[in-house]
């Protein structure tokens, strides 16, 4: 694909009319602002891979291919957004529920008969794509174009997250927008997180005095997830410095963006508080139980937590300042303290591998020390160990059911590959030997004599027995190695040498 | 000022922390006492200095638990003899390879190891592990190439590279070898002793089994495992007469 006027050259060649129509303002090829717009949009670029590409992968073979992957994908992140921080937080079962009246609708319109299994495998897939779990949950990596001052164009790629999972307080995993994709879902992509607070914190205000209760509810869960984003990435910024307070530039952007913040906070703080006792006030001219009285205490709710986020937020905001002096001491004279930037294949398992075998040892019962988890020692207590010496058997109890005695009964012989008959012309065979005879040649005679293929069958295996036989053999005949190899038919191998033993002939062992 | 029971709190959380599968979610008390320690300054110093002197340190604190590591020379750190009571030399030195391999497979980037420890990975399957060690064993491999093989001294006093250990070790078990000795046995013995202790979930995904780091496994290696490791590993590569220090 070209774009014409993008190079240089390409410039000149312009009518002149057209330049003249530009005037003395002609717009640049290029410049960062439109990179910065192109990057913006590119953050929804992932959404319509899978609407393009995967759905195609989600589809003919799982039946899935009548769902709308994008309604899906915007729906979870409504759902995601609306639950943020909330004890109600939905997990991956729950969003699979929350989806399921528009999948039927979609089951619906397509002719097909809803199945549960078929919902929670769309939005196990939509899931597992916006979590990226193809490249282990690592960023999309977004591709663009960039030109230079020189207008040289430039392929990068951009990192895209649009989905994470958070550990909760029980231990399992909820999914959680990333500040990308919950900025491009608040149509804010553009705008610091500070400012889109307090635009949502004016607006909730604003909608309650108008009495538009429902979009007040959904500004407030905005504006709380909003909160929670600024206090994980404060956090991180303080995470970041306990690591390796090089990695963070605390000279001029940490303290400006911690300054902020905390101007911020405040600002928010009071903003909550006059939310609160509008609403409060509001709450009590309506009438008790009514569905307007419901919605308003939600929106109390709602406010609360975000009030809380911005107490703990300040809390650590004023802390900030003593941990990076803190850090700076423990800090300043070690080579490296944190796990910052640490890549543990190539800094750490690369080069303790790299180590002699020897020098590898001396650190590995440390090494598993620190890799392995808590190990409570337990406390020797005579006590107790007394009390369970002393303890009486543990008597049967009724409704403990006895194993009953098992009959043991014989099995009947193993059944034998050849019948008696069988054995005895074979035996007949091996009897007619009285001279050195070659494996083949027997075999050979034993046909000849119109044997059953079973009996032909069985002297070569006899054959084979006498050669290295199991045990003490009772048997006259032994079988030597000739060297020399035989191909009848269905045998073939060593062609063994069938020789009676006579008193006084030496056994070679 | 701490009160008696705010003291008696600060036990109780204690508590709650060496029990890996202790969840505040499914404990109010433990929830109390971590909402406390999150929200309370001075109940929060008293909580770690009481810790420190008990040889644990608190690693991570967060609405999904709270971590605790043991501190050098603790009596909570767990010693090799404790669970592998008859393994040789060979055994512990690849022993000490998976723990390692299993962090590097959980986190394979440096950013994956930067991200907040409340944001779960993906799970892992013992091969990945398996791929993650033999990956390294190749590239040393191929460094080594063309280098005369080590003579019978070098072997007998330890002078051969690690790698080679772990490398002559055959992935699988096989029936006519001693079961337990092939890397990705062991590699899943590992895994099952650090899922007995909470730091993994065990669970069967599209057939086969995956191992599901937890909060506080993540936590152990990005806020303490990891910086250990890297700190132990460069003691050892400094140069000769320098003084070193292999415990964490």
């Amino acid at each position: 694909m070209e774009f014409p006027g993008l190079e240089p050259g390409r410039e000149d060649a312009e009518p002149a009319a057209a330049k003249a129509s530009l005037g003395r303002h002609a717009p640049s090829a290029w410049n960062e602002e439109i990179t910065h717009r192109q990057k913006v949009l590119l953050h929804a670029e992932p959404i319509f891979r899978l609407k393009i590409r995967g759905d195609a992968r989600l589809t003919d073979e799982h039946e899935l291919g009548h769902y709308d992957s994008t309604a899906l994908v915007f729906k979870i992140f409504d759902l995601v957004l609306e639950t943020m921080g909330l004890e109600s937080e939905l997990d991956m079962g729950g969003l699979a529920h929350a989806v399921g009246p528009l999948l039927r609708a979609m089951d619906e319109a397509a002719g097909k008969e809803p199945d549960p299994e078929r919902h929670e495998r769309a939005v196990r897939r939509v899931l597992d794509w916006l979590l990226n779990e193809d490249a282990r949950r690592e960023p999309f990596q977004v591709q663009y174009t960039d030109f230079g001052p020189g207008l040289e164009a430039e392929t990068r790629l951009m990192p895209v997250t649009l989905m994470t999972e958070q550990f909760t307080s029980t231990g399992n995993g909820v999914p959680r927008l990333s500040p990308e994709a919950m900025n491009l879902y608040l149509n804010a992509i553009n705008f610091p997180i500070e400012d889109r607070e307090l635009a949502f914190a004016a607006m909730i205000r604003a909608q309650i005095d108008r009495g538009r209760l429902t979009e007040a509810e959904h500004s407030a869960r905005a504006a709380l997830a909003l909160s929670i984003q600024l206090r994980e990435q404060i956090e991180a910024v303080l995470r970041a410095t306990q690591r390796d307070i090089r990695q963070v530039d605390w000279k001029t952007d940490v303290p400006q963006k911690l300054q902020e913040a905390m101007n911020h906070v405040k600002k928010r703080v009071l903003a909550d508080r006059d939310i609160t006792a509008a609403a409060e006030d509001k709450l009590n001219n309506l009438p008790p139980g009514s569905a307007e009285a419901q919605q308003m205490a939600r929106i109390i709710l709602l406010v609360e937590l975000a009030f809380k986020q911005h107490v703990r937020l300040e809390e650590r905001l004023i802390v900030a300042l003593p941990t990076f002096l803190d850090e700076h001491a423990r800090q300043a004279f070690s080579p490296r303290r944190g796990a910052a930037a640490l890549d543990l294949a190539s800094e750490v398992l690369e080069p303790l591998m790299r180590l002699t075998r020897a020098q590898a040892l001396e650190i590995t019962e440390p090494l598993v020390g620190v890799y392995s988890p808590i190990s409570v020692p337990t406390v020797f207590w005579l006590e107790g160990l007394i009390t369970q010496l002393l303890q009486p058997k543990r008597e049967v109890r009724e409704h403990v059911v006895e194993m009953p005695e098992r009959e043991i009964q014989p099995v009947g012989e193993e059944p034998l590959r050849f019948d008696a008959e069988t054995w005895a012309a074979a035996g007949k065979w091996l009897d007619t030997v009285q001279t050195s005879t070659r494996l083949s040649d027997l075999i050979k005679r034993a046909r000849a004599g119109e044997a059953d293929d079973a009996v032909v069958e069985l002297v070569a295996l006899r054959t084979l027995f006498l050669y290295a036989p199991d045990g003490e053999s009772s048997d006259s005949l032994m079988a030597e190695k000739t060297g020399e190899r035989f191909r009848l038919g269905a045998y073939q191998g060593d062609n063994l040498m069938l020789r009676r033993i006579k008193v006084g002939d030496a056994v070679e062992t | 000022m701490l009160s008696r029971r705010d003291y008696q709190q600060a036990g109780r959380l204690l508590h709650w922390g060496l029990r890996p599968t202790a969840f505040p979610g499914n404990e109010p008390e433990y929830a109390e006492a971590l909402r406390r320690y999150l929200d309370d300054g001075e109940f929060r110093e008293a909580f770690v200095y009481f810790a420190l002197g008990l040889g644990l340190e608190v690693v991570e604190a967060a609405e999904a638990g709270l971590v605790l590591a043991p501190s050098s020379g603790s009596l909570f750190r767990v010693k090799m003899a404790d669970y592998r009571s008859s393994t040789g030399a060979d055994d512990r030195l690849i022993e000490g390879f998976i723990h390692v391999g299993i962090s590097a497979t959980v986190f394979p980037t440096a950013e994956s190891l930067e991200e907040a420890s409340t944001r779960r990975r993906p799970a892992i399957r013992v091969d990945e592990v398996e791929e993650t060690l033999r990956r390294v064993c190749e590239r040393l491999a191929a460094e080594a190439e063309g280098e005369p093989d080590p003579t019978r001294e070098d072997v007998e006093t330890g002078l051969i590279a690690a790698w080679r250990v772990y490398d002559r070790r055959v992935a699988k078990d096989s029936g006519r070898r001693r079961v337990g000795v092939a890397t990705e046995g062991l590699i899943e013995k590992t895994l099952e002793t650090l899922t007995d202790a909470g730091m993994f979930v065990q669970r069967m995904q599209q057939g086969k089994t995956v191992y599901q780091p937890t909060f506080r496994y993540q936590a152990q290696i990005a806020e303490f495992s990891a910086n250990a490791a890297y700190r132990m590993v460069c003691n050892l590569l400094q140069p000769a007469g320098e003084p070193k220090d292999v415990h964490a």
